[in-house]
């Protein structure tokens, strides 16, 4: 399940950086179309995945409710990083893998 | 054209939002609230806060399936979860009583559940409490109010809330590309921001919440179809309906065996709850032990983790077994319905109820609801924020009782919620009326709040009924520490459960400190800008 919840975390975190004015806010690389493309695929792409891989594990119907469930959190905290720490949001992806890491083998 | 069209889109947004705003609030509140109801009225009797679960839970709950199924036949033993942390035993017993046209029937005497401890097996006295049910019957039957009214209110505030959510998506042009933006400006940019983030980001909850909340308010507003087949004899109804539910089911085989009462030993229900075929003992959540008159013995083993959003109330997963044979006789699998309309109306009756969900599960629901109540509340502010300086050229009257309201509701709501908790720890146990009192501590606090609000300059009314809160949460679990407690190791050594409450109080207490440290920046500029 915490694995399921940083998927889609970094699914989110992968279509934003897709977008341009989130990719300005938070890449201190030069803008770079193709880049922008790939994380938005990935993105996409990882949000398919983790989709599936919750039906998988949970059920198709409790499956799609944990996705529901995890993408509301996921989008906020990913707005809230971007309007206060756009720059740190990044490090706090590591951070946070880390944390549910620790959680995960506590 | 779209512009055209948006325009009063944009009307129909506003009006419909805020002339039920409060209630909705209100309701949002108390409603995800209700998705911890049975914690909350288990934090709100301390008897059952001893009992933890132990290696002897299992060996108790069996020991007191037998006890009890030597008085009656039908025995449901509850195991402790990660919702609750005592053993509930509920015997039914049958009895013969004559019907009105002096036929002799059985009718099932409903008794209430027993409940003891999981580590010394003690019958636990709770309390008298409204405890969680209060707050779960506030949200949709609001309170002494005759409930058809009740459902009536609510069921507008409710489709009022849908035209909100679908007006808001075709206003809302920018839905996937402003998913992210979020500006915390003191403007009225800013409270958009905040009134849109919640709403896009828990867009399908929203519109499953409000759809089902709908739905599970049909009887009441759209009752001419029941009518018009069953007439007044809305039982009727009820009871077809019932059986639609689980018209699917598979009818149990008849065991073979015919066993005598004395056959029920604690080796012969292990050997069915160890079963190969069974569930995993771990994930046994609760076992029903039903014996038909000496013909049979069954235990119907029903697991704590639910397979699927189906799985509420009476139609969860089971297997059953035949206690003497040990075989297999019956198998549930939700849906348990054969009729698509029923499995879309349990669905949705499900989703809203939330009866399937596990603890982690739950508490991305109640993020959700959270989400829900950020929604409304900074709808209601959107409303004030966009009409300030309006108001500022020309005093109106409805200006004045949105602000009052918003206060009034917004933060009075929280600090009779937290008043209500208090009153639960102050009141006597004896007390005859301890709930009504409760009940009546919860309305009363609410009630200073709204006339505080028109009494007091409102920002400041604001810092101040913030800082109450903020008072009032911070101090619950000094209280219930002090009430509670017997020796401060108790702190870490009860259910986590009791662990969470504390960790929740604190965290709604540094929220409302932060928005009150907000208000008193406003204050601040605003006393500045005077000079």
């Amino acid at each position: 399940m915490l694995i399921s919840i940083y998927l889609i975390y970094l699914a989110f975190v992968m279509i934003c950086l897709g977008m341009d004015k989130h990719y300005k806010s938070v890449m201190t690389i030069k803008e770079n179309k193709t880049l922008k493309k790939i994380f938005k695929t990935l993105g996409i792409l990882l949000l398919t995945i983790t989709f599936f891989i919750l039906m998988y594990n949970e059920g198709i119907s409790l499956g799609i409710t944990y996705w529901i469930g995890i993408a509301a959190p996921a989008i906020t905290l990913i707005a809230m990083i971007l309007n206060y720490k756009a720059k740190l949001l990044p490090l706090i992806s590591v951070v946070f893998f880390i944390v549910l890491c620790i959680i995960k083998y506590i | 054209m779209a512009r055209e069209f948006r325009k009063p889109m944009t009307w129909l947004h506003t009006w419909s939002g805020v002339i039920v705003g409060w209630l909705l609030f209100a309701i949002f509140v108390t409603g995800t609230s209700s998705y911890y109801r049975g914690e909350i009225t288990l934090w709100m009797q301390p008897e059952t806060h001893k009992s933890v679960v132990s290696e002897n839970t299992f060996d108790i709950a069996l020991e007191k399936a037998l006890k009890a199924s030597q008085k009656s036949k039908n025995v449901t033993v509850t195991l402790p979860n990660s919702r609750t942390n005592m053993i509930a035993v509920k015997a039914e017993m049958q009895n013969k009583s004559n019907t009105k046209n002096g036929n002799q029937r059985q009718k099932r005497k409903r008794i209430p559940s027993l409940y003891y401890d999981a580590n010394t097996g003690e019958l636990i006295t709770p309390r008298e409490t409204a405890g969680g049910n209060f707050l779960y019957r506030f949200h949709f039957e609001l309170y002494n109010i005759p409930r058809k009214v009740a459902h009536w209110i609510v069921g507008i505030a409710t489709m009022s809330m849908l035209v909100a959510i679908i007006t808001g998506i075709i206003i809302h042009t920018r839905i996937f590309k402003d998913i992210f933006t979020f500006r915390s400006k003191d403007n009225t940019r800013g409270w958009m921001d905040a009134h849109i983030l919640p709403g896009v980001a828990t867009l399908p909850f929203l519109i499953m919440i409000t759809y089902s909340g709908l739905l599970l308010l049909n009887s009441a507003l759209m009752p001419w179809g029941a009518k018009a087949h069953y007439g007044d004899d809305i039982r009727a109804y009820k009871q077809e309906f019932r059986t639609l539910y689980t018209n699917g089911v598979d009818k149990p085989s008849i065991p073979q065996s015919r066993a005598t009462k004395t056959d029920l030993t604690k080796e012969q229900l292990l050997k069915v709850l160890y079963h190969k075929d069974s569930f995993d003992v771990k994930n046994i959540g609760r076992f029903i032990i039903t014996q038909k008159n000496n013909e049979s013995t069954t235990v119907e083993i029903i697991p704590k983790e639910a397979a699927s959003i189906f799985s509420f109330k009476g139609l969860k997963e089971s297997k059953t077994f035949d206690l003497y044979t040990l075989e297999q006789i019956n198998m549930k699998n939700p849906p348990l319905s054969n009729s698509t309309i029923v499995n879309v109306n349990s669905a949705f009756i499900s989703l809203h109820m939330a009866h399937f969900a596990d603890s982690t599960l739950r508490f991305f629901f109640f993020i959700a609801g959270v989400f829900g109540i950020i929604l409304s509340g900074t709808g209601l502010v959107l409303w004030i924020e966009k009409r300030k300086k309006k108001n500022l050229e020309k005093k109106s009257f409805g200006f004045y009782l949105v602000e009052k309201l918003n206060l009034g509701t917004m933060s009075g709501i929280f600090i009779a919620i937290a008043v209500y908790f208090i009153a639960n720890r102050f009141i006597g146990v004896d007390e005859l009326m301890r709930k009504e009192y409760e009940i009546n501590a919860f309305f009363i606090a609410w009630l200073f709040s709204y006339i505080h609000a028109f009494f007091r300059d409102t920002l400041s009314a604001w810092r101040e009924q913030l800082l109450i809160a903020v008072a009032l949460f911070i101090s619950l679990p000094l209280i219930n520490a002090t009430i509670v407690f017997d020796s401060l190791s108790e702190f870490y050594t009860r259910d986590s459960i009791f662990i969470y409450f504390d960790i929740f109080f604190v965290v709604m207490a540094v929220v409302l400190a932060f928005i009150a440290s907000i208000v008193n920046k406003k204050i601040k500029a605003k006393d500045l800008k005077k000079c």
